[in-house]
């Protein structure tokens, strides 16, 4: 996923083909490593505790079912779990017929959330740069226009596509790309520091 | 420093790898992303965008949650376990019916239940690639196990208690690649929730190793353990008793302990 997460985790590829050989002591480290991740994100799209952990206990299940799927080639562990979790996570919240709430969860403002999320992670070997890198992060999401923020938030915490957003915003398509796109451009540009040496 | 004029596909890379686009769209882009070095540059540079988006969400899970993430592995291990006792190929049924249209040589009929027949016979050589893939697994798992046992280098190591029972777990090791193969004698199972755990003292610090169970014969299959990378010489083995997936440091005193051979 981040850089951020790949370098405080070297044995990324290890940890693949362990748990490709199905050895079963992969898992807690697994989730030692990326458990509070995953938990976090599910958290974020269901919003509610009980949920978030079901969708963390049904990713793990998935990714052993799944493990030959994992191509390092493609992209990182990290992100790997991560794309089971939030397809489970918006699986969950759908199956629940509570899709307008999700949709509305996903625009709570991330910079409302809890003061100080750095400190969600009490008792971890957060690394400083870490968690200057989240709340820049934060700083960035914070600093988007609100259409900005919400088209992106609708998208990836709400899971809907751009048509769906342009519905429900009663806004031109093409508005709700160009807010993507802006979105996301501004946000790249405030973690460039961050991503440089990896842009090579 | 990036480029300033956008990529044409720019709006479509934004929303892709916010999983914005409907399937239709997202297979059309990754269509043109094959193809498309800028287009790739772009799209994994949005990625540690989208990546940095959900480190930021980390929050610290409840406590509960990673015995209950374990647990539900283990099921699945468990189901994997039935399934591949189960998941025999039907060939009977399949050769009685194909007699059977010999002899009645009606040929629209044939014809049907041929058709019929494939699918059953498509589900067959699935599972049969299925089996296929296990045992090339298996066999790959064996030949392994074989070299470190044949391996010129090979060491014997004998990781044990001092009490009664005499519990006692064996290393067959080849220093060379840097592998070993574990089995144990009287070592009754862990109770429940918990599980062994091999360790590797490197320079007196333990490493975690891998955590296994004994049946009620108190032995275990072989298992495969990689010594652990990097500098520090390696002087012994332990095994504790530890909670289900293992610890990164010891929780109980090791009751087995080892001196490795040089």
């Amino acid at each position: 996923m981040s850089d951020a997460v790949d370098q405080a985790n070297p044995g990324d590829r290890e940890l693949g083909r362990r748990l490709q050989r199905r050895d079963e002591s992969v898992v807690a480290i697994l989730y030692d490593r990326f458990g509070p991740l995953l938990y976090g994100l599910a958290l974020r799209i269901t919003g509610e505790p009980p949920d978030a952990e079901d969708v963390v206990i049904e990713a793990f299940a998935q990714a052993w079912r799944d493990a030959r799927r994992f191509d390092p080639a493609r992209g990182s562990l990290a992100s790997w779990l991560v794309t089971i979790a939030r397809s489970r996570a918006l699986d969950a919240v759908r199956a629940r017929g509570r899709r307008l709430r999700l949709a509305d969860r996903a625009t709570e403002a991330v910079s409302d959330t809890p003061p100080g999320m750095g400190d969600r992670l009490p008792g971890t070997e957060e690394r400083a740069e870490g968690r200057e890198r989240r709340t820049v992060v934060r700083e960035a999401l914070a600093n988007l226009s609100d259409v900005q923020r919400e088209a992106i938030e609708l998208a990836y915490f709400g899971g809907l596509s751009q048509s769906e957003i342009a519905d429900r915003l009663q806004q031109p398509l093409g508005t709700i790309k160009t807010r993507v796109r802006l979105g996301m451009s501004r946000l790249r540009e405030a973690l460039l520091p961050y991503h440089e040496p990896a842009d090579g | 420093m990036a480029e300033h004029r956008p990529h044409p596909l720019a709006d479509e890379a934004a929303a892709y790898v916010l999983g914005a686009l409907s399937a239709e769209e997202a297979a059309q882009f990754e269509a043109a992303l094959a193809g498309d070095a800028a287009l790739q540059g772009e799209v994994a540079r949005l990625q540690a965008v989208t990546a940095d988006l959900v480190d930021a969400m980390s929050a610290a899970p409840p406590p509960g949650l990673r015995g209950r993430v374990i647990d539900r592995v283990r099921d699945e291990v468990q189901r994997d376990a039935e399934l591949a006792v189960t998941r025999r190929p039907r060939l009977g049924p399949i050769l009685a019916i194909a007699a059977g249209l010999a002899v009645v040589g009606v040929l629209g009929f044939a014809w049907l239940t041929i058709r019929r027949e494939n699918a059953a016979l498509s589900g067959s050589v699935a599972a049969l690639e299925a089996q296929l893939e296990q045992a090339r697994t298996d066999l790959a798992d064996n030949q392994e196990l074989l070299d470190v046992l044949l391996a010129p280098e090979m060491r014997i190591d004998l990781v044990e208690s001092t009490g009664e029972a005499r519990p006692v777990l064996r290393l067959f090791r080849d220093p060379q690649r840097r592998i070993a193969i574990a089995m144990t004698q009287n070592l009754p199972p862990a109770p429940d929730g918990r599980t062994y755990q091999l360790w590797f003292i490197r320079d007196g610090v333990p490493v975690p190793s891998v955590t296994f169970n004994t049946a009620s014969d108190g032995r275990v299959a072989p298992i495969r353990v990689e010594l652990p990378a990097g500098d520090g010489e390696i002087t012994h083995a332990a095994v504790t008793e530890e909670p289900s997936g293992g610890s990164a440091q010891p929780t109980t005193t090791p009751f087995l302990v080892g001196e490795l051979t040089r």
